[in-house]
């Protein structure tokens, strides 16, 4: 209470000499008062005043009014937290209000003023999420700006709320109480330490609810049984004087200590609070934008397909080819400001000077950049030949000035000749003037281009010949005569070369048909625009991009797996630096221990197996619709035939070359981006079972290879680790077999890494090509029966799946194989050099179909590969894009199947025919390991988890950092309010007794 | 219950004789503290340096004491007792503590944020310093920009009506309350102007200071009152009232504005071009490194504000004018439009609206509430 006393506000006495009231009189009451007494003891300088009504101004026409106190009536507010959160952003209404009559009028209290500030703060906050969403590119991470400022606003506001729960429920009062005042403005009961508003407590029911004078006279007997209930759990002492006072004082204390505890812990609270918050938030609010944005993308690609399917016509119906009809039904325009570009480019007259025919070749090049359709819309161009080559008119005038060049040139050789040598020369030459229209006439006769209106640049060049040959022609028997008459024609010759070269170039224009040019433009911006649309639907499901579903999962999976492995945080932090051998001897060495226990085996597969389908199946999904199976083509195939029969329909074989490539090679990047996924997702798995069978695998190498072994004394060695006993050089191939198949990428490192294998550091090997092929025939291998059946488990719902992921593990070794070595030698005994060459992909080994024994293998490999192949067609299509059809590449995938079934051993079947077929194939390209297999597989195992060990760490260093504040705070503010309400240096209390034994005297 | 009705009725209405006497109770009761008005406290020596509220000079050096003061005051004084619950705790040093919260929020998010960041090898580190960067840059601006939003105002109000905002004034705490407890705390620094409804005008007018810090016949120049400006403060009063509210209202809404165009410069790639490793350097070893001419030393601490600090700032801004694509270029532009629209929409009001020219100079009319005609 402080200062209250001294705040009293008193009336000077007025120094009148009016009668005063008698009741009024301070002598009397000062006189007899202790406590007045007290007072003026304590302030002896100070006169004593006392309340004195005021005297009226002039008494005779006025009375006092008005000058009463307002009759108290502030409210407490009981509210849950709903009802704060609503009654808060309705309070933001009122701070506008506020804002304007401040700001604008300059009105208002210190109060509203304040307030202001809660709203600008909210404002600014909203305007910084505003700013630091559009530096972002994707939805999510615009999304989080939002999230990460509610978050922050909402721990601000939910943390004094926590601090106050503990408080109220020891100590029974709430630091964060509201009271409505006098003007209705919500206040902080607590919030001026020397300011209690105990009235507001008088009509509050015990359970601190707000009640009317009479609703609370019906209940209680007496004022305050709140602030008693409060008394009592504070340890107020029962029947003590004034104790409502003691009470509010007590609570006055509690509450300076929860604010200032409050405000000790909010800096770091809010952010931590805010932190954790918007982590939790970040997975349902990635989900939900990612299936959001998967299932518009989906819709609108389906839409896109029917009209795609509509326009492509099957069933008797039409093609639909013209461009303009196309851009009708897939809703496309040229964008507004392309158009005026364009039409600012295009010739108005039909011609274009060279530098305009440059323009406009430059603004195709740019706008199509990149997308090969340069080339094409060039090659376009040129069908016209006069569009390219630019062309000189041939007129009258043209004419005209022809004999006007010859006759300048000769004036001018001799002109610049001194006097005494023109007096030389033979007056044909001195004053030229033999040619004339007839002998142009008969030139243009004679070079066969009189009828042309326009001159290419051939005959412009011969025309340049011609000329000075006719002009020279009609002096040439003068200047047999000397020296000087022969170098003069020399140079009227050279002159007139040059002239006439000026004039075609001041001449040149480019004949271009508007129609034409407009046409190729639109046709290549609608092809620019559909791979716009169908980009969008990758951006969502299968681009690397950020935050497309392929990103979502190649983010959280990978982190699984190194969980699933149950790599400790000493392991992890290993993994996480940049030196992949040791991360490698890491995996290796977890790898081994799960191998060596059955039942951790089983686990770790299994949960691998389970990551595994959930990335390739979310990628699937789009692939599917995108390329669609060999039996039912997906839209870019369908896209791709439309498109081709537009080009065709409208500019020939040569556009449609550039479309085909187009979308192939859309294609093939889709291909290739899923098998990088399934290579990725799958290989710790292989690795896993290549760990588990390790002796296995490294015995049938060894094996393979056992005709190299020798015996040098009792002992039989193997030729490559000649200096090694047997035991050894297993423990060497194995310890390579390990290091190969977690970190294996490209072929120079097999070799390389082998040879660190060998003893006393040999270079090259014998045979290494078949040990090499041995090995990762081995390594490439199909699953472990024993591994599959762990995978496909035994849960009945879950059998096809799991079966379906043996098979893609499998087919991906496959693959991987055949990218890896040429490892059809294994498959003919024809000997390497006539497989799979550049121009013969299949060579060789088709013959092996006739071959029933080996047919099962060479089919595999075949329709494998084949599928494959689908991938690359768009980058190694040159030679033969022209006779490639997904038709024959089906009829192929019957065939194989015919052959692995046996079918095609059946009577009847024309089985030559068929060989024939397939070899007709192989001019597809079908080139195995050429390319770098780190371009076309995915990540390898020790890159894999090693990424996923930087995430999981960056998250731990997170949350050790925002759990040890959230722990130290917690801590910091238990201890507080334990001690919260006890006496202390700075706040003790004085008792009666105190007071009595010297305090107060 | 505290009010003065009450008082007045416990304390000087009741019969005399049915007040029992504090002293002669003989049990324990509480009593209300303010019975320590009785205390023999002229046996204390009262060795307060400001017995009383008092102006001091508005100098650069007194602020400077002052915020150094006030801030050592926070974890010194304020913290310790508001944990202890003091009971003589004021309003006041709520709002000092509250700075602490401010202060601490955006570096412990930052923090926070870059603990989360990947920085295992080599290339997700440089990344990751290049995000601690923004992140240190943006806490900064924020600040920055909310100190430039407060500045501007308080200097267009200096400039154009004389009275400066930041004028500081110490208010005298009484110590003899502090009876209650060990800490004691006799100043409270405050400005002049900080309040609109109890604005320290009397010490502004305090005619009987000889001398009198502030003019206030310049300000009431400044103000454009006309003619005799000695006995203008009926005038001006109301007048400052007015410009208070509105240079505090509009200091609010800038800080918005200029926080926002502080993060969105924070955001650009003008600050990656020179490294925070370089600017490091520059000032531990070329500007406060040994065996290094001054002319050197100059040379570098020019370096540090035109390289490292002017000519990215000058950049960003560019950049966040232009934008890297169309929604980012709309949102820099409009947050720069608005940024100097709303500075100029402020000065132009606080200007126009605070200013006496027009001006009526009413008679006070004090007691015409209280007169009610027969």
């Amino acid at each position: 209470m402080g200062n209250l006393i001294q705040n009293i506000p008193v009336n000077r006495p007025q120094q009148t000499s009016a009668a005063k009231p008698a009741q009024s009189q301070p002598v009397l009451v000062a006189n007899v008062n202790p406590l007045l007494n007290g007072i003026k003891n304590r302030y002896p300088q100070d006169k004593i005043y006392t309340y004195i009504l005021a005297e009226p101004i002039s008494p005779a026409r006025t009375k006092p009014a008005g000058i009463s106190a307002r009759t108290a009536s502030g409210e407490l507010i009981k509210e849950n937290i709903f009802q704060s959160m609503s009654r808060t952003v309705k309070s933001y209404g009122d701070y506008a209000k506020y804002f304007y009559n401040a700001a604008f009028k300059g009105e208002g209290k210190d109060y509203s003023v304040g307030k202001i500030n809660d709203l600008t703060l909210r404002a600014g906050s909203l305007g910084i999420a505003t700013v630091l969403a559009t530096s972002k590119m994707f939805p999510f991470a615009k999304g989080m700006e939002f999230v990460g400022l509610a978050t922050w606003f909402a721990s601000m506001a939910i943390w004094p709320k926590i601090l106050g729960m503990p408080i109220k429920a020891i100590y029974g009062v709430d630091i964060n109480q509201k009271y409505k005042d006098s003007d209705g403005r919500v206040k902080d009961v607590f919030e001026d330490n020397q300011y209690r508003p105990m009235d507001i407590y008088r009509y509050v029911d015990k359970n601190g609810k707000p009640l009317t004078k009479e609703e609370y006279k019906a209940k209680y007997d007496h004022d305050y049984v709140y602030l008693e209930k409060i008394g009592d759990k504070l340890g107020i002492e029962k029947g003590i004087k004034d104790r409502n006072e003691a009470t509010m004082n007590k609570m006055g204390q509690v509450a300076v200590q929860g604010k200032t505890l409050w405000m000790l812990t909010a800096g770091v609270m809010t952010p931590v609070l805010s932190s954790l918050a918007a982590d939790a938030l970040q997975t349902p609010f990635k989900s939900l934008i990612e299936t959001s944005r998967y299932q518009r993308q989906t819709e609108e690609l389906k839409k896109f397909e029917q009209t795609v399917e509509t326009l492509l016509g099957k069933n008797g119906r039409p093609r639909v080819t013209d461009i303009d009809r196309l851009y009708e039904s897939f809703g496309i325009k040229v964008p507004e400001k392309t158009q005026q570009q364009l039409e600012a480019l295009l010739p108005q007259n039909g011609e274009l000077t060279p530098e305009q025919f440059k323009k406009i070749s430059k603004f195709l090049e740019r706008k199509f950049y990149g997308s090969g359709f340069g080339t094409s819309i060039e090659a376009a161009m040129k069908k016209d030949a006069r569009m390219t080559e630019p062309y000189v008119t041939v007129n009258q005038e043209f004419k005209n000035q022809l004999i006007s060049i010859v006759k300048e040139s000769f004036n001018e050789v001799v002109s610049k000749l001194p006097d005494d040598k023109k007096a030389l020369l033979p007056e044909k030459i001195k004053n030229y003037e033999c040619i004339k229209l007839e002998d142009i006439n008969s030139l243009f006769k004679e070079a066969f281009i009189d009828n042309v209106s326009d001159l290419n640049k051939t005959q412009q060049n011969l025309l340049k010949r011609r000329l000075s040959t006719t002009a020279i022609m009609k002096v040439d028997e003068e200047k047999q005569g000397s020296y000087l008459a022969r170098e003069t024609v020399n140079r009227a010759r050279q002159l007139i070369n040059d002239k006439l070269e000026a004039l075609y170039e001041s001449k040149r224009h480019h004949i271009v048909s508007r129609t034409q040019i407009e046409k190729i433009f639109k046709f290549a911006e609608m092809n620019r625009q559909i791979r716009g649309r169908l980009n969008l639907f990758e951006r969502a499901t299968i681009k690397n991009i950020a935050e497309s579903a392929t990103a979502i999962s190649w983010e959280t999976l990978p982190q699984k797996y190194v969980k699933a492995l149950g790599f400790t945080n000493k392991e992890l932090a290993v993994l996480a630096t940049v030196d992949s051998t040791k991360a490698t001897r890491v995996i290796a060495e977890r790898f081994e221990k799960i191998a060596e226990n059955p039942e951790k085996y089983k686990q770790v597969l299994q949960a691998m197996s389970e990551y595994a389908k959930g990335a390739i199946s979310k990628e699937e999904k789009a692939v599917i619709q995108l390329i669609g199976t060999i039996e039912n083509p997906g839209l870019l195939f369908k896209v791709k035939d439309l498109m081709e029969s537009s080009a065709h329909a409208n500019f020939g074989g040569y556009f449609k070359d550039t479309i085909t490539t187009y979308y192939l090679r859309k294609i093939s990047a889709v291909q290739r981006k899923f098998r990088n996924t399934v290579d990725s997702f799958v290989r710790p798995i292989k690795a896993l079972d290549v760990f588990k069978n390790l002796g296995n695998l490294t015995d049938r190498i060894l094996g393979d290879t056992a005709t190299f072994n020798f015996r040098r004394g009792n002992d039989w060695h193997y030729q490559m680790f000649e200096k090694m006993d047997v035991t050894k050089a297993k423990a060497a191939m194995s310890r390579y077999l390990k290091d190969t198949v977690l970190t294996r990428n490209d072929i120079n490192s097999w070799t390389t890494k082998m040879e660190a294998e060998l003893p006393l550091g040999t270079r090259g090997f014998k045979n290494s090509f078949p040990v090499l092929c041995s090995i990762a025939e081995q390594i490439f291998g199909e699953l472990h029966p024993e591994t599959a059946s762990i995978i496909t488990g035994d849960n009945m719902d879950k059998i096809a799946e799991n079966k379906a992921l043996i098979r893609k593990i499998n087919v991906n070794n496959w693959i991987m194989k055949a990218r890896f070595l040429r490892i059809d030698y294994k498959l003919s005994e024809r000997g390497k050099e006539n497989y799979m060459r550049q121009d013969n992909a299949l060579g060789g080994f088709i013959e092996d179909l006739k071959n029933r024994s080996k047919v099962q293998e060479a089919s595999k490999f075949l329709s494998e590969v084949l599928e494959d192949r689908i991938a690359n067609l768009g980058e190694n299509i040159a030679p033969c894009k022209q006779r490639f059809t997904f038709e024959k590449l089906q009829n192929y995938q019957k065939i194989l199947k015919d052959f692995s079934s046996g079918r095609a051993f059946e009577a009847g079947y024309n089985i030559d025919g068929a060989i024939n077929c397939l070899k007709e194939s192989s001019c597809f390209g079908f080139l195995t390991a050429n390319k770098s297999i780190a371009e076309v597989s995915g990540k390898n195992v020790t890159e894999f988890l090693a990424s996923a060990a930087q995430n999981i760490r960056s998250r731990n260093k997170w949350q050790k950092l925002v759990y040890g504040l959230l722990t130290g705070t917690v801590a910091v503010s238990a201890y507080t309010i334990a001690m919260m309400g006890k006496n202390n240096n700075l706040n003790k209390e004085i008792t009666n007794k105190q007071l009595s034994q010297g305090a107060l005297k | 219950m505290v009010t003065v009705s009450n008082i007045t009725n416990n304390m000087l209405n009741i019969p005399i004789n049915s007040i029992t006497p504090p002293a002669a109770t003989t049990e324990k009761s509480y009593v209300n503290q303010n019975f320590h008005a009785m205390d023999n406290s002229h046996n204390v020596v009262d060795n307060r340096e400001y017995k009383k509220d008092e102006i001091i000079p508005n100098t650069f050096k007194n602020r400077m004491k002052i915020n150094l003061s006030k801030t050592l005051d926070i974890p010194l004084i304020h913290f310790p007792r508001g944990l202890a619950g003091a009971p003589d705790y004021t309003f006041y040093e709520f709002l000092q503590t509250a700075k602490f919260p401010y202060y601490l929020g955006g570096p412990i998010l930052a923090a926070l944020f870059y603990a989360g960041v990947k920085k295992d090898n080599f290339k997700s580190a440089r990344a990751a310093q290049g995000v601690a960067k923004h992140i240190a840059l943006g806490v900064g601006l924020y600040y920055l920009g909310a100190a430039l939003a407060k500045s501007l105002i308080n200097h267009t109000v200096k400039f154009t009506r004389g009275i400066d905002l930041r004028h500081p004034y110490v208010k005298a705490v009484s110590t003899s309350t502090s009876k209650t407890g060990d800490f004691k705390k006799d100043v409270e620094y405050r400005t002049l102007y900080e309040s609109s409804e109890f604005t320290r005008t009397d010490l502004i007018y305090d005619h009987d200071v000889k001398k009198s810090q502030i003019d206030t016949e310049k300000i009431a120049r400044k103000y454009g009152v006309k003619g005799d400006v000695n006995d203008a403060d009926q005038t001006v009063k109301p007048l400052i009232k007015k410009t208070i509210i509105m240079a505090r209202a509009w200091q609010y809404a800038l800080t918005a504005f200029f926080v926002t165009l502080g993060i969105g410069m924070a955001n650009q790639k003008a600050w990656d071009k020179m490294s925070s490793e370089g600017f490091k350097k520059t000032i531990s070893k070329g500007i406060f490194g040994r065996k290094i001419s001054l002319k050197n030393r100059l040379h570098n601490a020019k370096l540090v504000v035109n390289d490292y600090m002017l000519k990215p700032f000058g950049e960003s801004f560019k950049q966040f004018w232009h934008g890297y694509n169309k929604a980012s270029s709309i949102v820099g532009k409009s947050v720069i439009v608005s940024t100097a629209a709303a500075t100029l929409l402020a000065i132009s009001l606080i200007t126009a609206k605070t200013s006496a020219k027009g001006h009526k100079i009413e008679s006070s009319g004090a007691n015409r509430q209280n007169e009610v005609t027969e």
